[in-house]
C-alpha cells in the first residue's frame, strides 16, 4: 500500500509537489501521468525515499519515510523494484551480473540467486541474452535486464520512472505489457510514471493525472 | 552471509583490476615505504646486534704509576671497586704484565733490560647496562681520577663511531620512511578517490537497489587493503633479496652475516595492510557521504 498524504516539496531551484494526497491499494496498476516536468518523478522519489516531504507524510510499505531512520531506507528499498528510463545497468557486468545483483544486496545464497536470476531472465525473454553486456543489447533488451532486474527480489511494489521514454512505440508497449504482466503475476503493486497519454490507454490500470505539482481532479 | 563476503571481495578485486594502472603505482609506493621502514628496521637490528657484541667484548686497561710496586699498586687497585658500572675487575701484577708482553711480542723484557719497566694494572669490564659511549666514558674518567692511575685504554671511540652511524641509519630510514609514508597514504587516497569518481553511478545505483553504506563501501576498502598487501609483500620479497645479496657480499670479506628480524615479514605485511586500508577509509570517508547514499 503506499499514501500521499498532504505532501509538498519545494526544491531551492524551484518548484515542486504540492499538497499531493492519493492512496495506491495492494496489487494495484497505477499510472501517474502528466507532461515533462509537471513532479511525477519527484513524487516517485518521494515514494523510494531518495526524497522526504516537507510537509505531510509518504506512507509506502509500513514505512513512513519522513519518519525513517537512516539505516533503514536500505530496507525499503529492497521491498521495491525500481525501473528507470536510462535503464541504470552496471555497463561492466553482464546481463545475469545486473540482475543479480539486488539478490547479492539482499545476501542470499549462491544457488538461489543463480535459479532466481536464470528464472527472471527467462521471464523477460532473455535467456539467450545472459551473457551480453548493457552495450551489446538493444534499448528494449536493456530495458527487460532492467525489469528482471526489479523482480527478481520479488517486490511488494514496482515504481518505473518513464520505463519507456526512450523506447520505440512498438517497444514500449512490449515493456508495459511485459512489466505489468510480471506484476499481475506477483500480485505487486505497479506505479509507472509517463509523459505517453497513448500508452496507457492500451492498459487497463488507474490513472493519476499531476500537472505544475499539483494533481487534477 | 559468507556468499555476501565473498561478492564484495570479488568486487574489490574487480574494482582493483579495472583502475590497476594508477593502483600499480599506489602500490608500488607502499613497497617503497615498506622497504624504508624494513630497511631500518633491518639495519638497527643488524648495528645493534654488531655494536652489542663489541661492547660485550669490551674492557678498560688501567695501567698504574710504573714506580709503584705490586702491594702499592694493589692498595688503590681496590678504590676501583667503589665505581659504578663495574661487573668485574682482575689485577695485573708487574710480573703478569711482563708475561703478557712476551706472549704478545715474543720477548722478555726482563732478560733484554735487566729490570722489569712495566707498570701493575688492571682489567675492568663493563656491567651490560653501561655500555653506552657516555657511560663508559664517565666510568673512564671516574677511573683517571683514582690517584697513581697514569693511562686508562679503551676504544671508546670505535663505539660512539658505530652508535653514530646507526642513530644516522635508523633516523634517517624513519624520516624517509615517514615521508614515503605520508606520500603512500595520498596515493593510496587518490587512487580509491579515483575509483570512486569513476563508479559513482553504480554507487547509486546500488544504493537504489537497496544496498547498505558498508555494503558499498567495503570493496573500496577491499582495494586499499589488497594494494596494502601486494605492496608490502613485493617489499618484504625484496628486503629478504637484498639481505641475501648483501650477505654474499659480506661473506667475501668479514665474517658477519646480516639477520632477518625475527616477525619482520609479518610486521612489514600487517603494517602495508594498515597503510592500504588508511589511504582507501580517508577516500571513502570524504567522497562517498551520506547524502550520496541516502539523499537525505
Amino acid at each position: 500500500m503506499i499514501e500521499l498524504r498532504n505532501v509538498s516539496l519545494t526544491y531551492q531551484r524551484g518548484p515542486g509537489v504540492f499538497d499531493i494526497n492519493f492512496k495506491i491499494n495492494a496489487g494495484e496498476l497505477a499510472f501517474l501521468v502528466g507532461p515533462s516536468g509537471a513532479g511525477k518523478s519527484t513524487v516517485l522519489k518521494l515514494m523510494y525515499a531518495e526524497l522526504v516531504p516537507q510537509e505531510g507524510e509518504v506512507e509506502i510499505n509500513g514505512y513512513i519515510t519522513s519518519r525513517i531512520r537512516r539505516n533503514r531506507i536500505p530496507g525499503l528499498r529492497r521491498t521495491l523494484g525500481l525501473v528507470f528510463q536510462d535503464f541504470r545497468l552496471l555497463p561492466d557486468r553482464n546481463a545475469y551480473d545486473n540482475v543479480a545483483l539486488p539478490l547479492h544486496i539482499m545476501g542470499l545464497p549462491r544457488r538461489e540467486i543463480r535459479e532466481r536470476t536464470y528464472s527472471a531472465l527467462d521471464d523477460v525473454g532473455l535467456s539467450e541474452r545472459v551473457h551480453h553486456y548493457p552495450r551489446e543489447l538493444s534499448g528494449g533488451e536493456q530495458q527487460r535486464v532492467a525489469i528482471a532486474r526489479a523482480v527478481v527480489k520479488n517486490p511488494d511494489i514496482i515504481l518505473a520512472d518513464e520505463p519507456t521514454g526512450n523506447l520505440d512505440a512498438a517497444t514500449a508497449l512490449e515493456t508495459l505489457d511485459l512489466l505489468t504482466f510480471l506484476a499481475e503475476d506477483q500480485g505487486c503493486t505497479v506505479v509507472v510514471a509517463t509523459h505517453d497519454y497513448t500508452l496507457m490507454t492500451k492498459k487497463r490500470g488507474r490513472l493519476i493525472e499531476i500537472s505544475d505539482g499539483r494533481l487534477l481532479d | 552471509m559468507t556468499n555476501k563476503v565473498l561478492f564484495l571481495l570479488s568486487e574489490g578485486l574487480r574494482s582493483l583490476w579495472r583502475a590497476r594502472l594508477p593502483a600499480l603505482g599506489s602500490m608500488l609506493t607502499i613497497t617503497l615505504t615498506i622497504m624504508l621502514f624494513g630497511g631500518a628496521y633491518v639495519l638497527f637490528g643488524n648495528f645493534d646486534r654488531a655494536t652489542r657484541r663489541l661492547q660485550s667484548q669490551y674492557r678498560i686497561d688501567v695501567f698504574f704509576d710504573p714506580l709503584l710496586n705490586n702491594a702499592d699498586a694493589f692498595g688503590h687497585y681496590q678504590k676501583l671497586k667503589d665505581i659504578d658500572g663495574i661487573a668485574s675487575t682482575e689485577f695485573i701484577s708487574k710480573e703478569r704484565a711482563a708475561a703478557i708482553f712476551e706472549r704478545e711480542f715474543g720477548e722478555d723484557v726482563v732478560s733484554v733490560l735487566g729490570t722489569n719497566p712495566l707498570p701493575a694494572g688492571a682489567i675492568v669490564h663493563v656491567a651490560r647496562g653501561y655500555r653506552t659511549a657516555r657511560r663508559i666514558n664517565r666510568i673512564a674518567d671516574n677511573i683517571a681520577a683514582i690517584s697513581n692511575v697514569t693511562d686508562v685504554a679503551y676504544r671508546g671511540e670505535l663505539v660512539r663511531i658505530l652508535e653514530r652511524y646507526l642513530r644516522f641509519a635508523v633516523y634517517g630510514g624513519l624520516v624517509l620512511g615517514l615521508l614515503a609514508l605520508l606520500g603512500a597514504i595520498f596515493l593510496v587516497s587518490n587512487t580509491i578517490r579515483l575509483s570512486i569518481y569513476a563508479k559513482r553511478e553504480t554507487i547509486e545505483t546500488l544504493s537504489l537497489l537497496g544496498a547498505s553504506p558498508a555494503f558499498i563501501r567495503l570493496p573500496f576498502l577491499v582495494e586499499g587493503l589488497l594494494q596494502g598487501l601486494l605492496g608490502s609483500a613485493l617489499a618484504v620479497g625484496a628486503i629478504l633479496a637484498l639481505i641475501d645479496v648483501m650477505n654474499y657480499i659480506l661473506e667475501q670479506f668479514v665474517l658477519y652475516r646480516l639477520i632477518r628480524p625475527p616477525q619482520m615479514g609479518l610486521a612489514l605485511i600487517i603494517f602495508g595492510v594498515l597503510l592500504g586500508i588508511v589511504g582507501s577509509a580517508r577516500s571513502i570517508s570524504k567522497f562517498i557521504n551520506l547524502r550520496l547514499l541516502e539523499n537525505r
